[in-house]
């Protein structure tokens, strides 16, 4: 291949894209097709099997997948276990504690390590429980970092418990044991069957209930053995029922007084729905299917699970979108944000090579990529559009995305209108950048939650928030162009024709750039403040939210009245514009961990440190540039 | 545009003063001191709450600014009242004086404009908006809202027919030692105190009785210091009722009363009451249904909507619905779906936030300005910049 074809921008696009077509469609990792799709409600939303367990495996170990003596586990897998042999999943490290003097408190045994198993847990049970009720007695805003992990732990121990337990109906309890062998004959369960398990005796309290009618004529003293083995598997039954009767693992749609309901297996089982709901097949499927998978028959457990998941769907298909449900199925097959990520990291790569060598052809592979990633992130969005039937922003981890995919789009804006290289820099560095700071959000579980009252609006998130969402990633980008300029105008020799017209180029970047994020931030904070007239009767209250999102405008509009009143000349502009970054950190999320304001529904705890960490460097390294530049001799 | 307007403009913006005025360092620092209050009047709100905030940072024309952590010391600092107003008459001198009036920088312009539009309209807003609220029961009405944290002295007559005149007085404009005269009731009364948040005892051992009369047999109130949000204030005054400047009575009212203390005077018996603002609605409004639906299975709340129905003599009842991101709008008002409450019993219960504000539409109209300049100067600047590089790449190619 020639220097000339490598050149030729279509074909790298296609190779790209040929790539992404193959990623695409590869099969799911780890099989277990069918029950990756099985519908499963949570947090108000119905979502596939895949989703729920990504999201509960996220929420205690803040990824998405387990090690597990070397090797991947998949979350659907790990969860498949938990719920079909639970025991099999106890030693899985699946509880991140992420202070080690936190672990030690609660005195966890073993080495020190940021994950621990259900195991290690349980041996502390009590006292991982007496710290954390004792804690979730303080006020969020007031506990400890010590505090909110207690509270955290437990929260997440307690969870996994209850998932655990969520068909423990079908496992053989020695509390279900039947000493008398006529009462075995009398419910026509087999004596090699045992010991039973709740469901089923269960399946046999019909035949039961006579001899317990009679019971109740008797006193004590005068059960037969047979009576007392009824009275005591009796006892079980309620027992039983009273103690697992809210178990997470919604499956079953109920329609009760005009109000909606999912139902767990449990609550059918203990409020004696199964009759009514004509479940009782899909109980015995179920059953089946953990008995294949407690075999190790993979393949036909989940032909049995494509079975039950048929029935639920024929039985719940009206009370969520199928489309939805398949469609978030295949978005977490493609995982196009993660793809996207290596992808900027190499396109990153490559222009950071194409600034020293090669610069054709690694600069048109550079762009080919970013441009390829464009559109394979923007399908990312559209489908959880389609998943949410939502406008592309509506929670703070969709910022990052959505902020990522507008950096590139500049970025490229950039490449096809003034400079190659500070395009694909700021496309790649602004992509790669915004979705890793995507991941902590995503690590906190379900990433397309329900919407809370105020903000369901699809005409305001689709206008305010992308709009506002649209200004930081232009404030964002504007600075990335800014610290490449204060490196050109201080590494390079500035009278170096090529350096200048380089130079020239990122300094008319950074002012465009800066131009739209300054556009967009102003229009969506007027667009939030006539939203806020909407909705609270104000247009403006001086709330954090509202606040932050000045504070970008003024930053902006600073930058730009001084530059005209002659206060700084470009390196002051430049330097001005990269501190631009931390005003929008602090606006974006920073505003979040103050705890006050309306915008409650976007509180975030923990990340204080890491943004004052970051505005402190942030702030060392452009005083730095610019103290160098001072030195340099350069008008500030 | 002639050449003698030209010099006319740039004549007067050459003159000392409007010099300072048309000056776009004056434009830079004030909105530094903007940035400056926004960023600093965010991080109070934390400690002191948003009213505080308010009233302290954004309020204000000058206050004594303590940096965080260092709280004996403090310097003056201009309020964002002040700035705003500086940044409006300097906003106003540079359009009329200073911009370059061409085809060129048409976009500008019109996006000050705006600007300028936003920055009048906050003003009208804050000096001339009203804001109130209506909690109602599942079927009770009312024709007044009441006040978030303003209070009044009631003064009121019951007639024959149940219905009351009222007179009544902003609790700001009663002060110790001050006298209130109602003239054509022939009432005057004597302020012996006002505490803007009180506490209310009956009486009791060791207080001395001071004589006040009180219906629901307050007899002594202990002033407490006012709370940053001034909702949670619950004020308390005492006065005395004088007939030819001799005082015939003393009263002692506490904000949380739900009956006027009743005293007899030759005028008839009136009652006096201490109560939140009240502002009258020219109909009744009613609330027939509250409904709160969460998401399935959860408690995260997917829609709060009252159903409500306005009812005024001589006109067609009216229903409405107010639900989240959709208020009702009637006349000068407009009611927004603000809170909710539930009684032991099951009963609920809808807080509408009430709204009269004459510059409401002002930032509708700010912000169509506005995006509309900033997108022309944006677009503008970008196909003159992409015409330049085509230009540019045809030289090249050449």
């Amino acid at each position: 291949m020639n220097n000339h074809l490598l050149n030729k921008k279509w074909i790298w696009i296609v190779l790209c894209l040929l790539i992404l077509a193959g990623l695409i469609s590869r099969p799911i990792k780890g099989g277990l097709n069918n029950l990756a799709k099985l519908a499963v409600h949570h947090d108000g939303r119905v979502k596939p099997f895949e989703a729920w367990s990504q999201s509960w495996l996220r929420q205690f170990s803040g990824k998405s997948t387990v090690k597990f003596e070397n090797q991947k586990v998949t979350a659907r897998e790990w969860m498949a276990g938990v719920l079909f042999d639970s025991k099999s999943r106890d030693d899985y490290p699946i509880f991140q504690i992420n202070d080690p003097a936190v672990a030690v408190e609660l005195g966890i045994d073993g080495k020190v390590t940021r994950f621990h198993t259900y195991a290690q847990l349980k041996l502390v049970e009590f006292k991982m429980q007496t710290l954390g009720e004792d804690a979730s007695k303080i006020e969020a805003k007031s506990r400890s970092r010590e505090e909110s992990e207690f509270v955290r732990i437990w929260a997440n121990y307690s969870t996994y418990k209850m998932i655990k337990e969520s068909l423990m109906f079908f496992e053989k309890d020695p509390a279900f044991n039947i000493s008398a062998p006529e009462l075995m004959a009398e419910l026509q369960l087999k004596e090699e069957d045992a010991p039973f398990s709740f469901f089923d005796v269960y399946q046999k309290a019909a035949l039961l209930g006579p001899r317990l009618i009679s019971l109740q004529t008797k006193s004590d003293s005068t059960f037969t053995e047979v009576d007392q083995a009824a009275f005591n598997l009796s006892k079980e039954l309620m027992n039983w029922s009273n103690h697992y009767q809210e178990r997470p693992f919604y499956l079953y749609h109920f329609s009760s007084h005009k109000q909606d309901f999912w139902l767990s297996s449990w609550t059918i089982l203990s409020s004696q729905l199964m009759g009514q709901m004509k479940v009782h097949e899909d109980f015995i499927t179920l059953k089946t299917a953990k008995e294949f998978w407690m075999n190790g028959q993979r393949d036909l457990f989940d032909e049995e699970i494509g079975k039950f998941s048929q029935s639920l769907e024929n039985r719940n298909s009206k009370h969520y979108r199928q489309e939805g449900l398949n469609a978030e199925f295949n978005y977490l097959k493609w995982d196009p944000f993660y793809i996207s990520q290596i992808i900027f990291g190499l396109a990153l790569l490559l222009s950071l090579i194409s600034l020293i060598a090669w610069r054709g052809p690694l600069g048109s592979l550079s762009g080919s990529l970013l441009w390829a990633t464009m559109i394979f992130q923007t399908l990312g969005l559209l489908t959880r559009m389609y998943i949410q039937m939502r406008p592309p922003v509506t929670n703070l981890y969709e910022t990052f995305l959505f902020t990522s995919w507008a950096c590139v789009l500049l970025g490229l804006a950039v490449r096809h209108l003034r400079n190659i290289e500070i395009g694909n820099l700021v496309a790649a560095f602004g992509g790669l950048c915004m979705l890793l700071l995507s991941n902590k959000y995503a690590a906190e579980g379900d990433t397309m939650k329900v919407l809370v009252a105020v903000l369901d609006s699809n005409f305001w998130l689709s206008t305010h928030v992308v709009t506002i969402t649209l200004g930081y990633a232009g404030v964002v980008a504007a600075g990335i162009v800014a610290h490449l300029y204060l490196f050109q105008s201080l590494t390079s020799n500035i009278k170096d024709p090529l350096v200048k017209r380089r130079r020239e180029d990122s300094y008319k970047s950074m002012m465009g750039i800066l131009a739209f994020g300054l556009i967009f931030s102003f229009i969506g904070t007027i667009l939030g403040g006539i939203w806020a007239d909407q909705s609270w009767g104000r247009f403006w209250g001086w709330d954090p939210k509202e606040n932050g999102a000045l504070l970008i405008v003024l930053w902006c509009a600073i930058i730009y009245h001084s530059k005209m009143a002659g206060m700084v000349h470009r390196i002051g502009t430049a330097a001005l514009t990269a501190l631009g970054i931390i005003v929008v950190m602090l606006a974006w999320f920073g505003i979040n961990l103050l705890g006050v304001g309306l915008h409650s529904y976007g509180f975030t705890e923990g990340a204080a440190f890491w943004l004052l960490f970051y505005c402190g460097m942030q702030t060392f390294v452009v005083v730095i540039l610019v103290v160098w530049a001072k030195l340099k001799g350069l008008r500030i | 545009m002639s050449s003698k307007e030209l010099s006319l403009r740039t004549k007067i913006a050459r003159q000392p003063v409007m010099k300072f005025w048309c000056s776009l360092k004056l434009t830079t620092w004030s909105l530094i001191f903007l940035s400056f209050l926004t960023f600093f009047g965010t991080l109070y709100q934390t400690e002191a709450g948003l009213y505080e905030a308010q009233v302290l940072y954004f309020y204000s024309w000058f206050f004594k600014f303590r940096p965080p952590g260092l709280e004996s010391f403090w310097i003056p600092f201009p309020g964002a009242q002040l700035v705003c107003w500086v940044l409006t008459i300097n906003l106003m001198m540079v359009s009329l004086f200073r911009f370059d009036w061409s085809l060129r920088k048409l976009g500008i312009l019109i996006m000050h404009s705006g600007i300028l539009i936003l920055l009048i309209g906050g003003g009208i807003t804050y000096y001339w908006a009203e804001e109130s609220q209506l909690s109602l029961k599942e079927g009770e009405s009312a024709n007044f809202a009441v006040a978030y944290h303003d209070w009044e002295l009631s003064v009121y007559q019951v007639n024959e027919d149940s219905s009351l005149n009222v007179y009544a007085r902003d609790l700001k404009d009663l002060s110790v030692g001050k006298s209130v005269a109602w003239p054509e009731q022939g009432i005057h009364i004597k302020m012996h105190f006002v505490h803007q948040n009180a506490l209310a005892y009956a009486m009791q051992e060791g207080v001395k009785d001071e004589g006040y009369v009180n219906q629901a047999g307050v007899a002594y109130l202990q002033a407490q210091e006012p709370n940053s949000d001034p909702v949670l204030n619950t004020p308390g005054i005492a006065f005395g009722v004088e007939v030819d400047s001799k005082e015939v009575t003393r009263l002692m009212l506490y904000g949380l009363e739900p009956v006027g203390t009743k005293i007899p005077l030759e005028q008839g018996e009136w009652f006096f009451q201490l109560r939140r603002k009240r502002f009258p609605l020219q109909f009744r409004v009613e609330l027939l249904d509250f409904v709160k639906s969460t998401h399935t299975n959860t408690t995260i709340a997917s829609a709060y909507e009252s159903k409500i129905k306005l009812t005024q003599e001589g006109v067609r009842d009216k229903e409405a619905l107010v639900y989240m991101n959709n208020p009702f709008r009637t006349a000068d008002l407009t009611f927004f779906q603000a809170s909710f409450g539930q009684d032991k019993m099951g009963g609920e219960s809808s807080t509408l936030a009430v709204v009269e504000n004459p510059g409401r539409l002002i930032p509708y109209i700010s912000s169509l300005v506005t995006g509309f300049g900033l997108m022309l100067h944006f677009l503008m600047t970008l196909f003159r910049h992409i015409r330049g590089l085509s230009t540019r790449r045809r030289g090249n190619s050449k």
